[in-house]
């Protein structure tokens, strides 16, 4: 299963649709219905586009370019973008009109992230982290000590996961949702975060960081047996770069990650041991850009070179090939094998299964009983 | 594995891939409050040199930020996991520079604006450490911009010695302001503390662009052709006389002088030869670095590789014996100046004039912590081991180091090896092919604290092939 991939051929996917926008794309998010997706720009444009490819306008969004464009969860309407001019926008999709300007920070405001339950956003600019109900303010959690280099919401949107030097911190909304006082320190370790992501069952947090280090936190009371285990930290190394590039299988407890041109795939332990790593070597560049499809039946990445590459579930490498510049982004349609990529020198690309034959949009019952099995 | 290791083992890698370098240049610009940087940004940002220039300036920077090009920093340094102790690099820049770095226009020059608070270290670094960095990025060079007339009376600081010696290229604005006797005066503390920057004199941070932007400042190799003697200027003898002898035994008279002991080294004969001389002198430098070895009375000086330390007595001076076996011209060289010691060489009552005298500048006239060491050394260097000692020397003495600049010649390489470092980090690669009737020799420098030239020196020397 591992080592040297061999591409399959012929190659399950093919480019369909391929746009050129007028700078880099920095963002793509798609709506949760899956009918729309958004990319921002370096230029600061918001460019909206159907799942199809077909582009549907554009707008300024922002002075300087877009850092983030976030789809209200549950509402395909609303978008939030943030931007390195310090604003938080809400706009609407349809018409890309602005609903409401959230913040206005002296800063590149680097960080944006809904509540899967898209009740609240959360804007996150040096060391300051603030929060919005709809349109109204909740508050803001500001910690003097530590910047906030990145952050992830626990799937039952009431924890905020945040990483900043030399520790993983977590935030806790209170019911009354007004300001939280100190945040919790869930992870202490040497050297600096550039990536922290969520498990999608909210039973681990990665951590990847500036000197090459994974580091996984898990929390107290994930039963290994008849053993209730205390919270962990399992530190994985090797990497020859800055960790930047976190995945979690959406069903199995694997996540994806890349810190150099090997994607490498960790098994966590179910008990106490080791995680087990298996690298996927194909990417001759450093990977930029690496995403589960929603259904966990494929992972994308993306390298520097502009090499996309598409790998199945026994870690084939299935698709391969330079489709643009230094890959930014790469988005899996939420319901479809539909692929968006977006590059340095502002290309938007779609990839599509070219099995047109077979509906993409449910898992076969044998897909499911097999990951159920692994 | 530190970073250090991993720098080192892409030394032999680098050194063979000399494809046309598309980095981006980035010039790092220092100096204290109120040295003038904020007026020297205003004009490189808006003269007209058809130039695509981004800027990342400190927190507390007074250039607009509506200049679109234009980005503040926090100075948010961290340290890398790798058990070096001084390897920290700006995140906040790294952040910074990848964005910058992902737009489709790219910019032909980056400027990063540092307080003359800050170590220039991580900022330097970040461009060795972060893949990301390296690969899209070149450091250009340090420019360290000082105001004349307040440097003088901080120039004694840590500080402000650190921010010098660390400099490419030291700018003495509002030079206006000083006298021509202080601003000379200048000058030569800062080249006490740094031979190899490039010295310019500005008035408003008025100077042309060209000599801060896209110079290329790591490159020993065009620094040295430019200023070829900046190693001489190094040497540990203040003077060295040649001697046509002949076979006999001379006498070495000196009077009461200045110091308890001076050093000597005689060798030859075979030195009519320019070439052969520079080659002696060279030599002399190693030899100076080992432990001197106390004139013999009954023994004297002989000709040969001996570092002597003759003992001269407060009040009756000293005499010893030379030894000479071959007839031939010779090379003296002595620690001080001879009219310091009113030392004379004679042969029966004699006095032997020198064919040639050579003065050269005391390497610690200022007596500063903070100096530069030089090393000229002909012939090839053993990759491996060159690799092993950089590692081990940066290691253990890394954070003393500020910089380190080299053009060596590796054996096996049709290419000179041209290489920087910053503390720990190092960088290299291939520079210029060696013409075939070159002579194929290597120059390192190092600029720092409390630098030990014997160790410096022996260590290349044991690097040779």
């Amino acid at each position: 299963m591992p080592g040297l991939a061999v591409i399959a051929t012929p190659a399950p996917f093919s480019m369909c649709r391929s746009h050129v926008l007028g700078d880099a794309v920095t963002d793509l998010a798609w709506s949760g219905g899956g009918n729309l997706i958004l990319a921002g720009s370096a230029a600061g444009v918001l460019h909206r586009f159907s799942a199809d490819g077909d582009a549907l306008g554009d707008w300024q969004g922002h002075e300087g370019g877009v850092t983030r464009v976030c789809f209200k969860p549950g509402d395909d309407a609303a978008l939030a973008s943030a931007g390195e001019d310090g604003y938080v926008r809400l706009w609407d999709t349809d018409s890309g009109s602005e609903i409401a300007t959230l913040a206005e920070e002296q800063t590149w405001v680097e960080h944006l992230a809904w509540t899967p339950d898209g009740k609240v956003l959360a804007a996150a600019a040096r060391k300051t982290i603030s929060l919005w109900q709809g349109t109204e303010p909740l508050g803001v959690w500001y910690d003097a000590r530590r910047h906030v280099l990145a952050m992830s919401w626990a799937p039952d949107g009431k924890r905020l996961a945040t990483a900043a030097n030399k520790g993983l911190y977590l935030w806790r909304m209170n019911s009354k949702h007004t300001e939280a006082s100190e945040p919790m320190q869930l992870l202490s370790f040497p050297g600096a975060p550039v990536a922290v992501e969520w498990q999608p069952n909210g039973k681990a947090l990665a951590v990847g960081t500036q000197d090459g280090f994974l580091q996984v936190w898990r929390p107290a009371g994930i039963r290994t047996g008849a053993v209730k285990n205390n919270a962990s930290q399992l530190t994985m190394r090797g990497y020859p770069g800055k960790v930047t590039c976190l995945s979690w299988h959406p069903i199995k407890t694997i996540i994806a990650t890349a810190g150099g041109p090997d994607v490498v795939l960790w098994e966590l332990p179910g008990k106490a041991g080791a995680a087990k790593g298996t690298p996927l070597r194909h990417h001759q560049a450093t990977i930029t850009a690496l995403a589960w499809s929603a259904d966990g039946l494929q992972l994308a990445s993306g390298d520097r070179s502009g090499r996309l590459c598409i790998w199945d579930r026994e870690g084939k490498a299935i698709f391969s090939q330079v489709i643009g510049h230094e890959i930014s982004e790469i988005r899996w349609h939420p319901k479809r094998s539909i692929l968006a990529i977006g590059d340095t020198a502002g290309g938007l690309h779609f990839l599509d299964h070219i099995h047109p034959h077979k509906d993409p949009t449910t898992t076969s019952p044998d897909q499911e009983a097999d990951i159920e099995q692994r | 594995m530190t970073a250090c290791v991993q720098e080192a083992t892409q030394l032999k890698q680098a050194s063979q891939d000399s494809g046309i370098d598309s980095r981006v240049p980035v010039t790092v610009l220092t100096g204290f409050l109120g040295s003038g940087k904020t007026t020297l940004l205003n004009r490189i940002l808006t003269e007209q040199h058809g130039k695509r220039i981004a800027v990342i300036e400190n927190e507390y920077g007074e250039i607009g930020i509506d200049h679109e090009l234009v980005v503040q920093s926090d100075e948010e340094i961290f340290e890398m996991n790798n058990g070096c102790i001084c390897c920290t690099v700006r995140g906040d820049l790294i952040r910074i520079l990848a964005r910058l770095m992902r737009r489709k226009h790219r910019f032909d020059h980056i400027i990063i604006e540092t307080t003359g608070m800050a170590d220039p270290g991580p900022v330097a670094q970040t461009f060795f450490m972060d893949e990301e960095m390296k690969d899209k990025l070149r450091l250009d060079a340090i420019v360290t911009l000082v105001d004349s007339k307040h440097i003088l009376q901080h120039i004694d600081s840590d500080e402000c010695h650190a921010q010098l010696a660390f400099a490419d290229v030291v700018l003495l604005n509002k030079c206006d302001l000083v006298s021509g006797e202080e601003l000379l005066s200048l000058k030569d503390r800062v080249r006490g503390l740094n031979r190899l920057a490039q010295i310019h004199q500005t008035v408003q941070g008025g100077l042309d662009i060209e000599q801060v932007l896209g110079i290329r400042a790591f490159d020993l190799e065009a620094r040295a052709a430019e200023m070829p003697d900046f190693l001489k200027e190094e040497l540990p003898f203040e003077w060295a006389g040649l001697f046509d002898l002949d076979a006999g035994i001379y006498e070495l008279d000196l009077a009461p002088g200045p110091d308890p002991t001076i050093d000597l080294v005689l060798i030859g004969p075979g030195l009519e030869n320019p070439e052969v001389f520079g080659l002696w002198k060279r030599e002399s430098i190693v030899l100076y670095s080992s432990d001197p070895q106390f004139v013999n009375r009954d023994a004297g000086l002989h000709v040969g590789d001996v570092l002597y330390r003759l003992p001269v007595a407060e009040s009756s001076g000293a005499t010893t014996t030379v030894h000479v076996e071959k007839p031939g011209r010779y090379v003296l060289f002595t620690q001080h100046l001879p009219e310091e010691f009113d030392l004379t060489l004679n042969r029966g009552g004699r006095a032997v004039q020198p064919m040639e005298e050579h003065r050269y500048v005391s390497p610690h006239e200022h007596d500063e912590s903070v100096g530069s060491v030089g090393i000229q050394l002909p012939g090839d260097i053993d990759p491996d081991r060159f690799e092993a000692w950089m590692v081990d020397l940066l290691r253990r003495r890394g954070t003393d180091i500020f910089r380190t600049k080299g053009v060596l010649s590796l054996a096996g390489d049709a290419e000179r090896f041209v290489f920087q470092g910053v503390h720990m980090l190092f960088d290299g690669q291939a520079g210029r092919s060696w013409e075939p009737d070159a002579q194929r020799e290597s120059q390192m420098i190092f600029i720092g604290r409390n630098l030990d030239r014997g160790e410096l020196t022996e260590g290349l020397r044991a690097c040779l092939a």
